[in-house]
């Protein structure tokens, strides 16, 4: 708040040369008579604090003077300030001149322009800096000019009420509560807000899309555990598969071995047997050949006469031998004789044999040939009159030809007439038609009925004529057609003929090449008689061999000659032959052989009986082997099966297996894949959720601003304005019914801080009041005002309060009243310009105001 | 003897601020003056409170003397007494004043003279209507009653026994006669009365009333014209009838005669603004401007209630008021001190100063106040402990104090929104760097 010190002024309106008036706390009164320069102090104090404002330059420089200044010391808060203020005179009229503010922080140069805020500033006077007015709450709170002290009664509501807003420093309320509403909530957190809110769009998407992203991603990592676990359970079971299958795999090398060595034990052992059984063969052999022998040497021992014998006879025979041979080469010439003569006489036999065929077929030739020329013939006697029928043929040929050639021409003649015939017919019924009058179409004359009929007449002879000549033509016709049918019959019959004779004339000749035929066969076997008679009379004589018959005879002449000797050959011979039927020297030969074997097959069957032992215990071996080989193989085939099963087992388990992990690596894939998205997800989602929270935030923030800062702030404002309202009208009014005493009216201000003079509850203009009731409630106003402003700046010490003539219409009465009143609202510093002399009494400093040859001078006094 | 008289009382002249108001008692005083000469009446008394003040406004009391001068100019004797309003104790009343320059005359003494000595009973004395021989006395009324001691020493046999024809002026509420309804100071008995007087011309009760009491005589009140407070123009808009009692004295007997005089209408209207918003009330006061026809008439316009929103001041009363003036209303009063804004019905002013209200009422607010509990974020949450409880209060002050700025001069409206803002981020922020 504000405390006068000092003022100097030079060239201000009356007052001329400096002059400087020290202002002291308490009541200070101005003093003088109307027009003696009382208020210029007052306008100089507050030019100097705001400049011009609404008072004319001119108005303050003194008349006739270039320059005037105006110096205002004064204390604000704790400091001191000075502010100098010039007003020059220049051909355009007067400005501010130059202005300075001595402060704390020393002096410095201002603009007019630019002083006025700074002082309003320094004042706490939180008002909007107006050119055209000095400063309101300066005028409200502190000075009003004695034309404006009753002003505040009918100023307007809504600038009182802006103004004191201003002078309580209620009106802060509502620039806070415009900036949280513009500059905090509007232009700041809804952009925030609003940017965060897009920042953080889809946070409900994105965590509804983790949750089910990291369900069926616990899904599937479920999934791949028990898949894993399945595998595990595979791998196991294909371990346990394998390592059965390792544990069987030596009988597969077993089993092949044992299948290896099985055929080669049973062919040997078969080989064995064979040999066995061939070394039972050699035994049984041996053994026959033994018996044999045995019985050879008894067969032997019976032989023996028979063999010495035989050596007898072969020893005779030796000796007649020649003689046989001869005998025997003999015999056999006779035989070779004897045979040619066999074979010449059937030879000759066949032969006539041969001829009797070809004389039974020369008989059969002469038949054949009497039966073709009896035929021939025949043929001959009736193919007479059939080749004269047949010599008729051309003419009858002829004749027909010529019945159709003229039956044609009547034909055509017939259909000429016919034309004609029409023709005529025509013309008539043309000429007819076109009637009587008419021109002719063929004489070019004009048809008459006499010329018609004529016509008419002409044309039916012409008609009857061809008519007549029509039927003519047509019974040549059908006379044609009856020739031309008899001549065809013959035709044909003559045809028929020509055929029979034609067939008749090539059995002629076939006939006639049959007969040469059989003629040349029969000249043929013409010979085949004599040469049958010739074989026929060689055969029955006998003479066709004669000198083998000789040959022979001589033969058997040497034959008979040694017969004898032959006989002793034969005898020995047949002996021998008999003995040796009997086989003996043979059987005795093989006896003997054989029974040379016999020590050698004793050995040999000792051998044989000990291979067939050994061979025996070899099979038996062998068999032993086989049948625990083919046990092995069988129980290695049961443990190959085994194998097999477990390796398709196996194979099948390695394809599951293979299958599952398949499965496995997408689970783990998936799970992956699931897992990056959740963990961009998560991302996403911190990230929105902070950007949510930061949201939330100046959400909360702009909710904390709207429904409780500002209704608070709002609240705050009717609380204070209530508040004042309240302390301000427990001033008014006692002020004021303390200036008046009437009990009549009572004053009170309504929340617009409007004065409202009231009588009975309704309202009384303020023209109803008189002028001394008037300025008490200026004053009264003024008082409350300044009290309430002092009180809410907090400045109850440094309080200045300035009274332009406050007094005016006041009976002595209340201008006693308004000292007690003065004192009672307790302004540290009251500065009263009055001219009323009972004021002197109670003020504690009086300035004396006079005014000499136009001059203004101040008195302390 | 015959004697006619007019009995006036309560005139209060110089009552109202209101020129019209003034002007239309004046008139009224002005007719029953006339009516009087008229009647050629022989005196008229007053029974007190002729003006409103005992300095009233000189403008006003020129014009009454003026009637009161035609009175005397026709001859007709002018008596009358203090009244509580226009009683001065100093005998500096505007009433001595005028009886000194003997436009009328004072029945009882010049102020607090009629006092008498301790331990003595007051004696009023008579004052004699030479013409007519009527004997007047009678007491002055006071403010808050104060006269009835007066009349506890008053030595009504010394009245009583006094011959003739009597009339006795008073300006006090007899207790028995005080209309029902109507809460007075308390009155004075009537039995301090002396008995035996013919009339008993009262005045101070603003209700007619005229009544014989055995051993009194008529007791009566004219009431006032057109009074001096609202609620006499209400009693008059209630039908109740002005004038004044002509009363003839005949035998020493009276018979009295109310003679009305004409007063503008009066127009009544009590508007009940309780929960209606200011522009409601405002539009509410134009329909009822319609309905009325205020021409030549008095207009009291009631309005009270607790508005629904918004203050009194933002009803146009100003507006409403020059309308009805423009359809002819003589004069409108309006009340509106029961008129609340909802801020002032309730408990509003909640401390003793800036600080007090402030904290008190962010108290209150943040108290309420607590962070959606779907915010689970704990940095959030830590943020948003700042602005509740305590912290709150402490927050909302510190941003109260940082959002009471007003654009710089020259300050371009961004700059300023910027200026604001880098003002409170702290505030914000700073719970947000916890």
């Amino acid at each position: 708040m504000l405390h006068l010190v000092q003022l100097r002024i030079h060239n201000i309106r009356s007052y001329g040369e400096q002059v400087t008036i020290d202002f002291s706390p308490g009541i200070s009164l101005f003093s003088g008579d109307i027009g003696s320069g009382k208020s210029t102090i007052l306008s100089a104090i507050e030019f100097g604090l705001f400049g011009l404002g609404d008072v004319k330059s001119t108005h303050l420089l003194r008349h006739n003077q270039k320059h005037g200044e105006v110096s205002l010391t004064f204390i604000a808060g704790e400091e001191e300030y000075t502010i100098s203020r010039t007003l020059v005179r220049s051909k355009k009229g007067v400005n501010q001149g130059p202005c300075s503010l001595t402060g704390p922080e020393g002096e410095e140069a201002y603009a007019p322009a630019d002083l006025k805020p700074k002082v309003l500033s320094i004042l706490g006077f939180h008002e909007q800096p107006d050119p055209r007015a000095t400063s309101r709450i300066f005028r409200y709170a502190i000075y009003t000019p004695q034309e404006a002290m009753k002003a505040v009664l009918s100023m307007k509501e809504d600038q009182r009420l802006d103004i004191l807003r201003r002078a309580f420093g209620i009106e802060q309320y509502r620039w806070a509560a415009t900036n949280t509403e513009e500059a905090v909530i509007r232009q700041w957190l809804n952009t925030e807000i609003e940017v965060f809110a897009r920042l953080c769009s889809g946070l409900t998407e994105d965590e509804q899309q983790y949750a089910e992203t990291l369900l069926s991603s616990q899904l599937a990592r479920a999934g791949t555990a028990d898949q894993a676990e399945l595998l595990a359970t595979l791998t196991g079971a294909v371990a346990r598969t394998e390592k059965a299958i390792e544990a069987l795999l030596p009988f597969r090398e077993s089993a092949s071995i044992l299948r290896g060595s099985l055929p080669g034990l049973t062919s040997a052992r078969d080989a064995r047997r064979a040999q066995h059984q061939g070394l039972l063969e050699e035994e049984r052999r041996i053994d026959g050949e033994l018996s044999l022998i045995a019985g050879d040497e008894e067969t032997l021992a019976r032989l023996m006469p028979k063999y010495t014998n035989l050596l007898e006879q072969k020893k005779a025979i030796a000796a007649l031998e020649e003689s046989y041979l001869k005998h025997r080469d003999l015999h056999g010439k006779e035989a070779a004789i004897t045979a040619r003569i066999s074979t010449e006489e059937e030879h000759l036999k066949g032969r006539a044999d041969r001829c009797q065929r070809d004389l039974k077929r020369v008989q059969a030739i002469h038949d054949e040939q009497r039966e073709l020329i009896r035929r021939q013939q025949a043929i001959i006697t009736a193919l007479g009159p059939l080749e004269e029928a047949v010599a008729r043929w051309p003419e009858v040929t002829t004749r027909v030809n010529t019945l159709v050639q003229g039956r044609g021409k009547v034909e055509v003649e017939l259909k000429n007439q016919e034309k004609a015939h029409t023709t005529l017919t025509t013309d008539w019924e043309k000429i007819a038609s076109i009637g009587e009058g008419a021109t002719c179409p063929q004489c070019r004359q004009t048809l008459t009925r006499e010329h018609l009929a004529a016509m008419e007449g002409e044309t039916q002879v012409k008609a009857e004529e061809i008519l007549g000549w029509q039927r003519d033509l047509s019974g040549m016709i059908n006379e044609a057609d009856e020739k031309i049918s008899s001549a065809e019959a013959e035709q044909a019959t003559l045809g028929e003929k020509q055929q029979v004779c034609n067939q008749q004339k090539t059995e002629l000749a076939g006939i006639a090449a049959g007969i040469s035929r059989l003629q040349e066969e029969k000249e043929r076997l013409g010979a085949v008689v004599n040469e049958e008679r010739a074989i026929r009379e060689a055969l029955s004589t006998g003479t066709f061999a004669t000198d083998l018959e000789q040959q022979r005879r001589e033969i058997s002449l040497a034959i008979a000659a040694i017969a004898g000797e032959v006989a002793g050959y034969i005898h020995a011979k047949e002996t021998i032959q008999a003995l040796e039927e009997m086989q003996v020297e043979k059987t005795c030969s093989a006896l003997n052989a054989r029974i040379s074997t016999k020590p050698v097959l004793l050995e040999r069957r000792t051998r044989n009986a000990e291979a067939i032992r050994s061979v025996g215990a070899e099979i038996s071996a062998l068999d032993i082997e086989i049948r625990a080989g083919q046990q092995a193989l069988a129980d290695a085939g049961a443990k190959l099966t085994e194998l097999q099963d477990l390796e398709t087992t196996a194979a099948r388990q390695r394809d599951v297996i293979r299958e599952q992990q398949q499965v496995l690596d997408r689970l783990h894939r998936e799970v992956e894949n699931q897992a990056r998205i959740c963990e961009d997800l998560d991302g996403a989602i911190q990230e929105k959720r902070a950007k949510t929270a930061m949201m939330q935030v100046y959400q909360e923030q702009r909710r904390w601003l709207r429904d409780h800062f500002l209704p608070a702030v709002e609240s705050i404002e009717r609380s204070r304005l209530a508040q004042i309202n309240e302390t301000f009208n427990c001033f008014f009014q006692q002020w004021f019914t303390d200036l008046i005493a009437a009990e009549e009216i009572s004053v009170r201000v309504d929340d617009a801080f409007t004065p409202l003079v009231e009588q009975d509850g309704f309202e009384v203009d303020a023209d109803g009041l008189s002028g001394g009731e008037r300025t008490s409630l200026a004053l009264a106003y003024r008082l409350a005002l300044n009290t309430i402003v002092r009180k809410e700046v907090g400045a109850d010490r440094e309080s200045l309060l300035i009274l332009d003539e406050p007094t005016d219409g006041f009976s002595a009465a209340q201008l006693y009243r308004l000292r007690d009143i003065l004192l009672d609202a307790g302004c540290d510093q009251l500065i009263m310009v009055s001219h009323e002399k009972e004021l002197e009494g109670f003020v504690d400093t009086l300035y004396r105001v006079t005014k000499e040859d136009g001059v203004s001078s101040v008195v302390r006094g | 003897m015959q004697a006619r008289f007019a009995h006036l009382a309560d005139l209060h002249i110089g009552a109202w601020r209101e020129r019209t108001l003034s002007a239309l008692n004046m008139t009224a005083f002005s007719e029953t003056i006339t009516t009087c000469i008229r009647e050629r009446v022989d005196f008229v008394v007053i029974a007190g409170d002729l003006f409103d003040g005992n300095l009233p406004d000189l403008g006003a009391v020129r014009e009454a003397v003026t009637h009161l001068k035609r009175l005397s100019d026709h001859g007709i004797r002018t008596y009358l007494t203090y009244g509580s309003h226009d009683y001065s104790p100093t005998g500096t009343s505007i009433i001595d004043i005028l009886a000194s320059a003997g436009l009328f005359c004072r029945v009882t003494p010049e102020g607090d003279r009629q006092r008498q000595a301790d331990g003595e009973m007051l004696r009023p004395p008579f004052v004699i209507d030479q013409p007519t021989g009527v004997k007047l006395t009678g007491i002055y009324g006071r403010k808050n009653g104060l006269e009835v001691t007066l009349y506890q020493d008053l030595d009504r046999a010394w009245l009583e026994e006094e011959e003739g024809t009597k009339v006795f002026l008073f300006h006090s509420t007899i207790s028995e006669l005080q209309p029902a309804g109507e809460q007075f100071e308390e009155g004075v008995p009537l039995a301090l009365f002396p008995r035996g007087f013919a009339y008993y011309a009262g005045g101070h009760i603003h209700t007619r009333i005229a009544e014989k009491v055995d051993g009194y005589g008529t007791i009566a009140y004219p009431g006032p014209l057109l009074g001096h407070q609202v609620r006499d123009l209400e009693t008059l808009a209630a039908g109740a009838g002005r004038g004044f009692y002509l009363v003839t004295l005949r035998g020493g007997e009276a018979t009295g005669e109310f003679i009305p005089v004409h007063l503008p209408d009066v127009i009544v209207e009590r508007i009940d603004a309780d929960q209606r918003s200011p522009a409601e009330v405002t539009a509410l006061l134009a329909e009822v401007r319609n309905r009325l026809d205020v021409s030549g008439a008095i207009v009291l316009l009631s309005v009270r209630g607790t508005l629904s929103s918004g203050a009194p001041h933002q009803v146009d009363f100003k507006e409403v008021r020059q309308q009805l003036e423009a359809d002819g209303a003589l004069v409108v009063k309006i009340s509106r001190s029961n008129l609340r804004s909802p801020a002032t019905a309730g408990r509003v002013i909640c401390g003793e100063n800036r600080d007090e209200i402030e904290r008190t009422i962010f108290a209150e607010s943040t108290a309420t106040f607590s962070p959606d509990p779907r915010i689970t974020d704990e940095r959030a949450r830590s943020m948003l402990e700042n602005l509740t409880g305590e912290n709150g209060v402490s927050t909302a002050v510190k941003f109260l104090a940082a959002l009471e700025e007003e654009p710089r001069e020259g300050e371009r409206k961004d700059d300023f929104n910027h200026r604001v803002r880098r003002g409170v981020e702290p505030l914000l922020r700073h719970q947000g760097d916890c």
